[in-house]
């Protein structure tokens, strides 16, 4: 999976280019994001609004890169299409991850 | 079961591979269910794919997975099958829920050990037998059960 990252203000905004976030594309996902957090990025919005489906293993790797924001750190995700809202809502983890339906709204928020 | 209608497939068990089978069997599924529930089974079906290669076949093996979706009966039924090693006893009887953390805890948060809890919940029963040297999953999944995904866990 092809991710592309640009900078809007002080927020990195990551675009999934991918309809999967599943086993064979989490591990590339989990250390690309990690990456960018470990390079000093705490502000993160993760456009996943190509992606269509998202299974366990994508949803660990989402969970890891959370794990790994300094605890002021922002994490987001925004553009969730029906099936992968539908995960967030089935594990619980539309309690976890702030979530907007696009680009606009989640830069709106996180820069409030 | 005599004169059943059956698909069945087999793939390559590679992790690329897992995709096709998920898709395979969800178009199959949204020929006789809602695309809600075809999307669960989808699911679950990569859920299953992905543990045999990851698991059954240590990721590293030239094996194959075979898929039998029979769509037609009491139940819409996925049965998963490969040829690798053998489950470990106990692999499939472990009921807490990974799902059962407080949102507000990160520590608390699952990172793996999700994908068998999620068909235990979503599949109206799962099975898991030997069967000739080959591992066996077989899922089977109501054709009017009405839930919300907000109802699983």
């Amino acid at each position: 999976m092809k991710l592309e990252d640009n900078k809007c203000g002080n927020a990195l905004v990551i675009k999934l280019v991918g309809d999967r976030l599943d086993a064979a594309a989490a591990p590339g996902f989990k250390e690309t994001v990690t990456r960018r957090i470990d390079d000093g990025e705490d502000t993160i919005l993760l456009d996943l609004s190509l992606v269509d489906f998202i299974d366990s293993s994508g949803l660990g790797a989402l969970v890891s890169v959370l794990k790994r924001m300094s605890p002021a750190g922002k994490l987001v995700v925004c553009g969730l299409r029906d099936a992968a809202f539908n995960m967030f809502r089935l594990t619980r983890m539309d309690k976890v991850f702030p979530i907007f339906p696009s680009q606009a709204e989640a830069l709106t928020a996180l820069e409030a | 079961m005599p004169n059943e209608n059956y698909i069945e497939f087999r793939v390559h068990a590679g992790l690329e591979q897992v995709r096709l089978v998920g898709i395979s069997v969800r178009a199959i599924a949204e020929q006789f269910l809602t695309v809600a529930r075809a999307q669960l089974i989808e699911l679950c079906t990569v859920e299953i794919a992905t543990n045999c290669v990851k698991h059954a076949y240590d990721g590293i093996s030239d094996g194959e997975l075979t898929v039998r979706v029979v769509p037609e009966g009491d139940f819409f039924v996925v049965e998963v099958r490969d040829s690798g090693k053998a489950i470990p006893t106990g692999t499939f009887g472990d009921n807490r829920s990974p799902f059962d953390f407080d949102p507000k805890n990160t520590d608390s948060l699952p990172e793996g050990g999700m994908g068998l809890a999620l068909v235990s919940a979503m599949a109206e029963q799962s099975d898991y037998f030997r069967d000739d040297d080959e591992n066996v999953m077989r899922m089977q999944f109501s054709r009017t059960r009405a839930v919300e995904v907000t109802d699983y866990f």
